[in-house]
């Protein structure tokens, strides 16, 4: 399944977010992700098949540094999850 | 002013001290070889404690006082690790000058020896409070390679008027190259003690997550990617983190609320 066209991809997201991969990736563990870092950064960077539930995961660790920020969840989620706009970066 | 400093950045290169740290000859073998470094890496409880040992011993294999100073890039200088309270006392008053034979190592990236401070003329005042502190000689020398937007010089304060000849410089360098890899260990202890931390804390918040997941699948009768759903579609629509949004499910369960299958958390 495609993602959600609507807010950033998990590559965009993590480059915006100036996140080295081991900040990301604990964020990501804090959540439930079982991958370790370089797995999780090639799934990042290479937009490897994943299922959602990955693919969601990861979304949130991002979206979980912006919200520290002040930002909205800006980083989107997989089509499964009905896409709620909120401040874009 | 007599020939009472030794600035080696102006000598020739036969006295075997190399300007540039990173041509420091790889084969000088410091004070502290393999055995000497796992000893001294067993016999301390702590990285602090790693640190000072080195600089005490290295004391006692010179008969002098002794630090290390490091310099992240975009902080101040501070002292890492000394052998006594005087060494220390004597670094602070170079950051405090702004200048000293530390620093201008750290600056240059060379050897800087001061042989008698009571007849220095460069620094500043530093030389007359070192002298009044007790020192009458230092020699500070470049760490090679310490890390990454990292600088760090290891500094030697003598009580008496040093012999900076051949020997003593070379017994010097050994040093600093020693220290170059007890400093850059050190750092990578840090560093791994620094990632167990946050590993706590992170598995601290998937503990209340996972747990808030599986009242989930009780109360909705669905998965575990399905009950992870809910959890992010909530933190979505209130702006908060899971885990925040599984600490208030886990209150709820714990004041009795049953929840109800359908709900929105």
């Amino acid at each position: 399944m495609s993602p959600d066209p609507i807010g950033l991809s998990l590559r965009d997201g993590f480059d915006l977010s100036g996140m080295t991969v081991e900040q990301a990736w604990l964020r990501y563990v804090g959540l439930g992700g079982v991958e370790g870092p370089a797995e999780m950064a090639r799934q990042i960077r290479s937009q490897a098949a994943m299922d959602d539930y990955e693919h969601d995961l990861i979304a949130q660790a991002l979206n979980e540094h912006f919200l520290d920020h002040g930002q909205d969840h800006p980083v989107r989620y997989s089509p499964g999850m009905a896409h709620i706009p909120g401040n874009q970066p | 002013v007599g020939p009472c400093t030794v600035d080696v950045s102006q000598e020739p290169p036969d006295h075997q001290i190399t300007q540039d740290p990173e041509t420091f000859d790889e084969h000088v073998e410091g004070p502290f070889d393999l055995v000497a470094m796992q000893r001294l890496l067993s016999l301390s409880d702590t990285i602090q404690g790693f640190l000072d040992e080195f600089t005490r011993r290295a004391a006692v294999e010179t008969g002098h006082h002794c630090s290390i100073t490091l310099d992240r890039r975009g902080d101040d200088p501070y002292t890492v690790a000394s052998s006594d309270g005087m060494t220390l006392e004597l670094d602070e008053l170079q950051y405090g000058n702004g200048d000293g034979p530390c620093l201008e190592a750290m600056r240059t990236s060379s050897p800087v020896i001061v042989v008698d401070f009571s007849r220095e003329s460069r620094f500043g005042d530093y030389p007359a409070h070192a002298f009044r502190v007790g020192a009458r000689s230092s020699m500070s020398y470049p760490l090679v390679s310490v890390g990454p937007s990292m600088r760090g010089v290891l500094n030697l304060y003598a009580e008496t008027p040093l012999d900076p000849g051949p020997e003593l410089r070379g017994r010097v360098q050994a040093l600093a190259y020693s220290g170059s890899g007890v400093v850059a260990l050190a750092q990578r202890l840090a560093g791994q003690q620094e990632l167990i931390g946050n590993l706590r804390l992170a598995l601290r918040s998937r503990t209340a997550i996972d747990q808030a997941i599986g009242v989930l699948m009780g109360q909705q009768r669905c998965d575990a990617p399905a009950a992870f759903k809910l959890l992010v579609q909530s933190s979505r629509n209130r702006n908060v983190k899971l885990r925040d949004v599984a600490a208030g499910i886990l209150a709820s369960v714990q004041r009795g609320d049953p929840g109800s299958p359908g709900a929105r958390y």
